[in-house]
Protein backbone atom coordinates (compact mmCIF):
# COMPACT_ATOMS: atom_id res chain seq x y z
CA UNK A 1 0.00 0.00 0.00
CA UNK A 2 2.85 2.54 0.95
CA UNK A 3 5.60 1.11 -1.29
CA UNK A 4 5.46 4.29 -3.64
CA UNK A 5 6.28 6.29 -0.39
CA UNK A 6 9.29 3.68 0.13
CA UNK A 7 9.91 3.95 -3.57
CA UNK A 8 10.69 7.67 -3.02
CA UNK A 9 12.88 7.45 0.19
CA UNK A 10 14.94 5.10 -1.80
CA UNK A 11 15.64 7.49 -4.93
CA UNK A 12 16.42 9.82 -1.87
CA UNK A 13 18.82 8.03 -0.58
CA UNK A 14 20.10 6.59 -3.51
CA UNK A 15 20.37 10.34 -4.98
CA UNK A 16 22.22 11.17 -1.88
CA UNK A 17 24.45 8.65 -2.04
CA UNK A 18 25.57 8.87 -5.36
CA UNK A 19 26.42 12.95 -5.02
CA UNK A 20 28.88 12.11 -2.49
CA UNK A 21 30.89 10.70 -5.49
CA UNK A 22 29.65 12.41 -8.18
CA UNK A 23 28.35 15.83 -9.25
CA UNK A 24 25.94 14.70 -11.63
CA UNK A 25 25.71 10.68 -11.22
CA UNK A 26 24.04 8.58 -13.61
CA UNK A 27 22.88 4.95 -11.84
CA UNK A 28 22.81 2.10 -13.08
CA UNK A 29 21.89 -0.40 -10.61
CA UNK A 30 20.51 -0.23 -7.16
CA UNK A 31 20.17 -2.95 -4.59
CA UNK A 32 17.67 -3.17 -1.83
CA UNK A 33 17.07 -5.46 0.80
CA UNK A 34 13.54 -6.10 2.54
CA UNK A 35 13.09 -7.72 5.25
CA UNK A 36 10.21 -10.35 5.19
CA UNK A 37 9.25 -9.03 8.50
CA UNK A 38 8.10 -5.56 6.97
CA UNK A 39 5.08 -5.22 5.34
CA UNK A 40 6.51 -4.53 2.35
CA UNK A 41 5.54 -6.24 -1.20
CA UNK A 42 8.61 -6.85 -3.28
CA UNK A 43 6.94 -6.87 -6.20
CA UNK A 44 4.78 -3.45 -5.72
CA UNK A 45 7.93 -1.95 -4.59
CA UNK A 46 9.51 -2.98 -8.18
CA UNK A 47 6.90 -1.81 -10.15
CA UNK A 48 6.91 2.05 -7.82
CA UNK A 49 10.42 2.08 -8.00
CA UNK A 50 10.52 1.92 -11.85
CA UNK A 51 7.62 4.62 -11.89
CA UNK A 52 9.20 6.59 -9.67
CA UNK A 53 12.68 6.92 -10.94
CA UNK A 54 11.94 8.48 -14.33
CA UNK A 55 13.23 11.52 -14.48
CA UNK A 56 15.67 11.38 -11.57
CA UNK A 57 19.42 10.25 -11.77
CA UNK A 58 18.24 6.63 -11.77
CA UNK A 59 16.28 6.21 -14.70
CA UNK A 60 16.32 2.97 -16.33
CA UNK A 61 18.51 1.54 -13.40
CA UNK A 62 18.42 -1.62 -12.44
CA UNK A 63 16.57 -2.34 -9.35
CA UNK A 64 17.14 -5.56 -7.34
CA UNK A 65 15.29 -6.38 -4.38
CA UNK A 66 16.22 -9.37 -2.19
CA UNK A 67 14.15 -10.43 0.80
CA UNK A 68 16.07 -10.24 4.00
CA UNK A 69 15.09 -13.58 6.14
CA UNK A 70 13.73 -12.83 9.85
CA UNK A 71 16.79 -13.33 12.55
CA UNK A 72 15.77 -13.86 16.00
CA UNK A 73 18.22 -13.63 18.98
CA UNK A 74 16.63 -14.98 22.44
CA UNK A 75 17.10 -13.15 25.49
CA UNK A 76 16.71 -16.36 27.39
CA UNK A 77 19.53 -18.75 26.24
CA UNK A 78 21.12 -16.43 23.85
CA UNK A 79 20.69 -18.63 20.77
CA UNK A 80 20.20 -17.38 17.38
CA UNK A 81 17.68 -18.45 14.54
CA UNK A 82 16.15 -17.77 11.32
CA UNK A 83 12.14 -18.25 11.02
CA UNK A 84 10.23 -18.09 8.11
CA UNK A 85 6.83 -17.18 9.59
CA UNK A 86 5.32 -16.42 13.04
CA UNK A 87 5.44 -17.20 16.16
CA UNK A 88 8.13 -15.43 16.84
CA UNK A 89 9.80 -18.02 19.14
CA UNK A 90 13.16 -19.26 20.24
CA UNK A 91 13.40 -22.91 18.64
CA UNK A 92 16.20 -24.11 20.98
CA UNK A 93 14.24 -23.08 24.31
CA UNK A 94 10.88 -22.08 23.15
CA UNK A 95 10.71 -18.66 24.62
CA UNK A 96 8.88 -15.55 23.29
CA UNK A 97 11.46 -13.18 24.67
CA UNK A 98 13.28 -13.18 21.74
CA UNK A 99 14.56 -9.69 19.65
CA UNK A 100 14.49 -9.35 16.37
CA UNK A 101 18.20 -8.66 14.73
CA UNK A 102 17.49 -9.20 11.05
CA UNK A 103 14.67 -8.85 8.62
CA UNK A 104 12.34 -6.13 10.23
CA UNK A 105 13.67 -3.23 8.29
CA UNK A 106 14.58 -2.13 4.47
CA UNK A 107 18.18 -1.21 3.41
CA UNK A 108 19.87 0.33 0.55
CA UNK A 109 22.80 -2.17 0.71
CA UNK A 110 24.95 -1.05 -2.60
CA UNK A 111 24.06 1.43 -5.76
CA UNK A 112 26.18 1.16 -9.41
CA UNK A 113 27.09 4.39 -11.02
CA UNK A 114 27.75 4.47 -15.24
CA UNK A 115 31.49 3.97 -16.16
CA UNK A 116 33.26 7.24 -16.00
CA UNK A 117 31.45 8.83 -13.26
CA UNK B 1 31.77 1.97 -9.64
CA UNK B 2 30.02 0.42 -6.95
CA UNK B 3 29.62 2.14 -3.43
CA UNK B 4 28.50 0.23 -0.63
CA UNK B 5 25.82 2.22 1.46
CA UNK B 6 24.19 -0.30 3.98
CA UNK B 7 21.61 2.07 5.17
CA UNK B 8 18.03 2.34 6.11
CA UNK B 9 16.28 3.60 3.27
CA UNK B 10 13.88 5.30 6.04
CA UNK B 11 16.67 6.80 7.38
CA UNK B 12 16.01 10.35 6.35
CA UNK B 13 12.13 10.08 7.71
CA UNK B 14 13.65 8.44 11.20
CA UNK B 15 16.06 11.42 11.66
CA UNK B 16 13.41 13.68 11.45
CA UNK B 17 11.63 11.34 13.87
CA UNK B 18 14.58 11.82 16.15
CA UNK B 19 14.32 15.42 16.12
CA UNK B 20 10.76 15.92 16.58
CA UNK B 21 11.58 13.46 19.82
CA UNK B 22 14.33 15.38 21.59
CA UNK B 23 11.92 18.55 21.37
CA UNK B 24 9.12 17.28 23.04
CA UNK B 25 11.92 16.04 25.33
CA UNK B 26 13.41 19.47 25.52
CA UNK B 27 9.77 20.69 26.65
CA UNK B 28 8.90 17.98 29.12
CA UNK B 29 5.78 16.95 26.71
CA UNK B 30 4.78 12.92 25.83
CA UNK B 31 3.72 12.13 22.43
CA UNK B 32 0.95 9.37 22.14
CA UNK B 33 0.94 7.46 18.32
CA UNK B 34 -2.93 5.99 18.27
CA UNK B 35 -3.11 3.39 15.54
CA UNK B 36 -5.56 1.19 14.17
CA UNK B 37 -7.80 0.10 11.48
CA UNK B 38 -10.82 2.46 10.58
CA UNK B 39 -13.55 2.76 12.76
CA UNK B 40 -11.83 0.77 15.27
CA UNK B 41 -12.57 3.73 17.87
CA UNK B 42 -9.45 5.79 17.81
CA UNK B 43 -11.08 8.78 18.31
CA UNK B 44 -14.23 7.47 20.36
CA UNK B 45 -11.19 6.84 22.76
CA UNK B 46 -9.60 10.36 22.39
CA UNK B 47 -13.12 11.67 23.62
CA UNK B 48 -13.20 9.17 26.67
CA UNK B 49 -9.45 9.23 27.79
CA UNK B 50 -8.54 13.04 27.24
CA UNK B 51 -10.83 14.38 30.05
CA UNK B 52 -10.05 11.49 32.75
CA UNK B 53 -6.34 12.38 32.37
CA UNK B 54 -6.53 15.45 33.76
CA UNK B 55 -3.60 17.23 32.43
CA UNK B 56 -2.94 19.58 28.90
CA UNK B 57 -3.21 17.91 25.33
CA UNK B 58 -3.32 18.45 22.28
CA UNK B 59 -4.18 16.22 19.07
CA UNK B 60 -2.90 15.83 15.92
CA UNK B 61 -5.69 14.26 13.70
CA UNK B 62 -4.33 12.21 10.49
CA UNK B 63 -6.53 11.57 7.63
CA UNK B 64 -6.49 11.12 3.76
CA UNK B 65 -9.09 13.37 3.53
CA UNK B 66 -11.94 15.56 5.81
CA UNK B 67 -11.99 17.18 9.07
CA UNK B 68 -14.37 15.08 11.02
CA UNK B 69 -12.40 13.56 13.52
CA UNK B 70 -10.54 16.73 14.29
CA UNK B 71 -14.38 18.43 14.88
CA UNK B 72 -15.30 15.95 17.40
CA UNK B 73 -11.97 16.08 19.33
CA UNK B 74 -12.33 19.93 19.16
CA UNK B 75 -15.37 19.93 21.27
CA UNK B 76 -13.19 18.61 23.94
CA UNK B 77 -11.64 22.14 24.19
CA UNK B 78 -8.35 20.63 23.27
CA UNK B 79 -6.14 21.79 20.39
CA UNK B 80 -6.50 20.09 17.46
CA UNK B 81 -4.87 20.54 13.95
CA UNK B 82 -5.70 17.97 11.44
CA UNK B 83 -3.38 16.54 8.77
CA UNK B 84 -4.59 15.49 5.65
CA UNK B 85 -2.70 13.30 3.48
CA UNK B 86 -4.70 14.17 0.50
CA UNK B 87 -2.51 17.12 -0.95
CA UNK B 88 0.42 14.70 -0.86
CA UNK B 89 -0.76 11.50 -2.93
CA UNK B 90 -2.93 10.67 -0.37
CA UNK B 91 -0.36 8.60 1.96
CA UNK B 92 -2.07 5.94 3.97
CA UNK B 93 -0.07 6.79 7.42
CA UNK B 94 1.71 9.97 8.83
CA UNK B 95 5.64 10.73 8.27
CA UNK B 96 7.72 12.14 10.86
CA UNK B 97 7.87 15.52 8.46
CA UNK B 98 4.03 15.64 8.84
CA UNK B 99 4.35 15.34 12.39
CA UNK B 100 6.78 17.66 12.61
CA UNK B 101 5.27 20.52 11.10
CA UNK B 102 1.94 20.09 13.01
CA UNK B 103 4.10 19.93 15.76
CA UNK B 104 5.31 23.48 14.84
CA UNK B 105 1.39 24.92 15.70
CA UNK B 106 1.04 23.89 19.22
CA UNK B 107 2.59 25.67 21.92
CA UNK B 108 4.65 23.30 24.01
CA UNK B 109 5.08 24.83 27.01
CA UNK B 110 1.11 25.08 27.02
CA UNK B 111 0.91 20.97 26.84
CA UNK B 112 1.88 17.62 28.61
CA UNK B 113 0.50 15.31 26.42
CA UNK B 114 0.07 15.44 22.36
CA UNK B 115 -2.26 12.51 21.13
CA UNK B 116 -1.39 11.40 17.45
CA UNK B 117 -4.11 9.94 15.59
CA UNK B 118 -2.89 7.94 13.04
CA UNK B 119 -4.67 7.29 10.00
CA UNK B 120 -6.51 4.25 10.09
CA UNK B 121 -4.83 1.46 9.10
CA UNK B 122 -2.79 -1.69 10.56
CA UNK B 123 -0.16 -1.74 7.59
CA UNK B 124 1.85 1.35 6.78
CA UNK B 125 1.87 3.31 10.37
CA UNK B 126 3.83 0.41 11.63
CA UNK B 127 7.00 1.30 9.31
CA UNK B 128 6.86 5.20 10.33
CA UNK B 129 8.33 6.44 12.90
CA UNK B 130 6.94 9.59 14.28
CA UNK B 131 8.98 10.69 17.34
CA UNK B 132 6.41 9.29 19.91
CA UNK B 133 7.05 7.91 23.15
CA UNK B 134 4.03 5.37 23.12
CA UNK B 135 2.51 3.79 20.58
CA UNK B 136 -1.07 2.29 20.72
CA UNK B 137 -2.48 -0.58 18.52
CA UNK B 138 -6.37 -0.56 18.66
CA UNK B 139 -8.52 -3.30 17.47
CA UNK B 140 -12.22 -3.95 18.04
CA UNK B 141 -13.70 -7.16 18.65
CA UNK B 142 -15.90 -6.52 15.93
CA UNK B 143 -12.62 -6.72 13.45
CA UNK B 144 -12.25 -10.69 14.10
CA UNK B 145 -9.48 -12.05 16.26
CA UNK B 146 -6.86 -12.91 13.69
CA UNK B 147 -5.44 -9.23 13.73
CA UNK B 148 -1.86 -9.98 15.52
CA UNK B 149 -1.09 -12.63 13.01
CA UNK B 150 -2.43 -11.01 10.43
CA UNK B 151 -0.65 -7.80 11.12
CA UNK B 152 2.08 -8.73 12.78
CA UNK B 153 4.48 -5.84 12.31
CA UNK B 154 2.05 -3.43 13.77
CA UNK B 155 1.36 -5.45 17.02
CA UNK B 156 5.59 -6.11 17.48
CA UNK B 157 6.58 -2.01 17.05
CA UNK B 158 3.71 -0.97 19.38
CA UNK B 159 3.54 -0.95 23.16
CA UNK B 160 0.05 -1.40 24.04
CA UNK B 161 -3.19 -2.79 22.58
CA UNK B 162 -6.32 -1.68 23.31
CA UNK B 163 -9.26 -4.31 22.50
CA UNK B 164 -12.59 -1.73 22.03
CA UNK B 165 -16.31 -2.43 22.21
CA UNK B 166 -15.82 -4.77 24.28
CA UNK B 167 -20.00 -4.51 24.76
CA UNK B 168 -20.42 -6.15 21.64
CA UNK B 169 -18.57 -9.65 22.70
CA UNK B 170 -22.25 -11.44 22.58
CA UNK B 171 -22.60 -10.77 19.89
CA UNK B 172 -19.83 -11.21 17.76
CA UNK B 173 -17.36 -14.65 17.42
CA UNK B 174 -14.37 -13.43 19.23
CA UNK B 175 -11.97 -15.65 20.99
CA UNK B 176 -9.98 -14.00 23.18
CA UNK B 177 -7.39 -16.84 23.96
CA UNK B 178 -6.56 -16.99 19.97
CA UNK B 179 -5.83 -13.57 20.08
CA UNK B 180 -3.62 -13.33 22.91
CA UNK B 181 -2.20 -16.18 22.06
CA UNK B 182 -1.42 -15.16 18.66
CA UNK B 183 -0.50 -11.71 20.19
CA UNK B 184 1.93 -13.34 22.14
CA UNK B 185 3.87 -15.04 18.73
CA UNK B 186 4.58 -11.53 18.12
CA UNK B 187 5.38 -9.22 21.51
CA UNK B 188 4.28 -11.30 24.43
CA UNK B 189 5.00 -8.49 26.84
CA UNK B 190 2.49 -6.55 25.20
CA UNK B 191 -0.38 -5.61 27.66
CA UNK B 192 -3.93 -5.59 26.24
CA UNK B 193 -6.81 -3.43 27.86
CA UNK B 194 -10.31 -4.47 27.05
CA UNK B 195 -12.48 -1.83 27.41
CA UNK B 196 -15.61 -0.16 26.21
CA UNK B 197 -15.78 3.39 25.13
CA UNK B 198 -19.22 3.29 25.41
CA UNK B 199 -20.27 1.96 28.90
CA UNK B 200 -16.99 2.83 30.17
CA UNK B 201 -15.76 -0.60 31.00
CA UNK B 202 -12.15 -0.59 31.56
CA UNK B 203 -11.47 3.00 30.65
CA UNK B 204 -10.46 3.93 33.83
CA UNK B 205 -8.12 0.82 33.98
CA UNK B 206 -6.54 2.20 30.74
CA UNK B 207 -6.24 5.61 31.67
CA UNK B 208 -4.19 4.24 35.09
CA UNK B 209 -2.06 2.58 33.20
CA UNK B 210 -1.59 5.52 30.93
CA UNK B 211 -0.62 7.86 33.17
CA UNK B 212 2.10 5.63 34.90
CA UNK B 213 3.71 5.00 31.52
CA UNK B 214 3.36 8.76 30.43
CA UNK B 215 4.72 9.44 34.23
CA UNK B 216 1.88 12.18 34.63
Amino acid sequence: MHEFSIALYVLEATEKEARKVCKEPKVKFVKIKVGKFSNVVVDSLKFCLELASRGTCADGARFMIESESVQLKCSRCGEETCIDDIPLICLRCGSFDVEITKGDGIYLERIELEDGD
Amino acid sequence: MEIKVLKSVLEANDVVAEQTRELLDENGVRMVNVMGGPGCGKTTLLERVIPKLGVRVAVIEGDIRGTHDAERVSRLGVKVIQINTEPFGGECHLEASAVRGAIGEIELDKVNVIFVENVGNLVCPAEFKIGDHLKVVMVSVSEGDDKPAKYPLMFRVSDVCVLSKSDLLSYVNFDEGKFKGDLAGVNFKMPVFKLSARTGEGVDEFVGWLRKKLSL
